[in-house]
C-alpha cells in the first residue's frame, strides 16, 4: 500500500518541485534588488511608455510592502504559488481524510496550472487563427 | 439511514473566531492541522499580495469593489486599509461627498508631512502600483478573502465528516457471512443444524 502510494505520489511531487524551481529562477533573474526590473521588452506601445516613465522616475531604494515588486517580464509564473496556496486552502476544507491532503493539493495545483495553460493556448489559437478567418 | 439525519453542524464559537483570523475557527473546533493549513495558505496569499503590489492593493476608497472581497480576510484587511488611508495618503485639494478633505495617493515627486499635507519634492510614502503587479496583488488578496468565506462557513456549519471510512459491504459479503454463520451453528450442534 505504502509503495503504491509513493509510486503514484512521486511524479506529482517532482512536477511541482520543477515548476516551483523554474518560476523561482525566472523571477530571481528578472527582479533587481531595488525592485525596478530591467527595461521591459514589452508587448506593445504601452509597455514601452511605462518602461520609459520608470527610467525617468527618481531612483529610490525599494521598500517592501510599500513599493510594488516589478517583475513584468515574468508575472505569469506567479500563477504557480497562487494556485498552490489556493489549493492548500480549498483542500483543507474539502479533504475528509487528511492523510491524502498533500497529494490532493499537489494534484489540484497541477490541474489548475495545466488548465490555465490550456486556456491560454486556446485563446491564442482563437485570436491568431480563428478570428482572422471569421473577420479578416 | 434516515433521510432526516443532519449533514451539517453549528459551532457559533468557531464561526466567530474564524471571522477574526483565517483558520482559527477550525483550531478552536479541534481540527488543528486543518486550521494551520488554512491559516498558513490564506495569510501567505494575503501578505504575498501586498508584497507584490504594495500596500496600494488594499484601498477601500479607490478600489471599493475589490475591497469587498478583500475584507472577508477579516480585521487584517481593515487594519491595512486604515493604515493606508490615514498614514500613507495625502490630502487632496478637494472635498469628498461628505464634505471632508479628500485623500489621494502621493505623486512620485511628492512627500507627506505628518499632518497629511503634501510635501513638495519629497519621496511618496508608498508607490502607487500599476499594471500587472497591481492586478496580481489585488487578485491575490481578493482570492484570500473569498476563500476565507468558504472557510468561515465550514468552521461555523461544518459538514459531519465520517471518523473513519468503513468499506461498504457488498452483496457477496453478506452471503458469505451468512454461510459462515450457518457453518458455525452446524459445527456447534454436531452437524444437525
Amino acid at each position: 500500500m505504502m509503495s503504491r502510494f509513493r509510486v503514484s505520489f512521486m511524479p506529482w511531487f517532482v512536477a511541482l518541485v520543477v515548476m516551483f524551481a523554474c518560476a523561482g529562477l525566472t523571477l530571481a533573474q528578472n527582479a533587481s534588488p531595488d525592485g525596478l526590473a530591467k527595461p521591459q521588452q514589452g508587448f506593445g506601445p504601452a509597455a514601452g511608455a511605462a518602461s520609459q516613465a520608470a527610467t525617468q522616475a527618481p531612483a529610490h531604494p525599494w521598500r517592501p510592502f510599500l513599493d510594488p515588486v516589478i517583475i513584468h517580464d515574468s508575472w505569469y509564473f506567479l500563477i504557480i504559488p497562487m494556485a498552490f496556496l489556493m489549493s492548500m486552502a480549498y483542500k483543507a476544507v474539502r479533504c475528509h481524510d487528511m492523510r491524502r491532503y498533500w497529494r490532493a493539493v499537489i494534484a489540484m495545483t497541477i490541474q489548475v496550472v495545466l488548465g490555465m495553460i490550456a486556456l491560454g493556448a486556446g485563446f491564442w489559437m482563437l485570436i491568431e487563427f480563428v478570428l482572422p478567418r471569421i473577420a479578416p | 439511514m434516515s433521510s432526516h439525519q443532519p449533514t451539517t453542524d453549528f459551532h457559533p464559537k468557531a464561526l466567530l473566531t474564524a471571522c477574526i483570523l483565517p483558520g482559527l475557527g477550525h483550531i478552536v473546533r479541534g481540527e488543528i492541522a486543518r486550521g494551520v493549513y488554512i491559516m498558513t495558505s490564506l495569510l501567505t496569499m494575503f501578505v504575498g499580495g501586498i508584497f507584490l503590489g504594495g500596500v496600494d492593493v488594499i484601498d477601500s476608497k479607490e478600489d471599493r469593489v475589490w475591497f469587498y472581497a478583500q475584507a472577508l480576510v477579516g480585521p487584517a484587511a481593515f487594519g491595512v486599509d486604515y493604515y493606508h488611508q490615514n498614514h500613507l495618503k495625502v490630502m487632496a485639494n478637494t472635498t469628498d461627498r461628505s464634505g471632508r478633505m479628500a485623500l489621494r495617493s502621493a505623486f512620485p515627486t511628492e512627500g507627506r508631512k505628518p499632518d497629511g499635507t503634501v510635501l513638495l519634492g519629497g519621496r511618496p510614502p508608498n508607490t502607487k502600483s500599476v499594471g500587472r503587479m497591481n492586478e496580481l496583488g489585488t487578485l491575490a488578496c481578493a482570492l484570500a478573502g473569498m476563500l476565507n468565506l468558504i472557510v468561515i462557513l465550514d468552521a461555523g456549519f461544518p459538514s459531519i465528516r465520517p471518523r473513519r471510512q468503513q468499506p461498504t459491504p457488498r452483496a457477496g459479503d453478506a452471503v458469505a457471512a451468512e454461510l459462515a454463520g450457518n457453518v458455525a451453528i452446524s459445527t456447534a450442534t454436531g452437524g444437525n443444524g
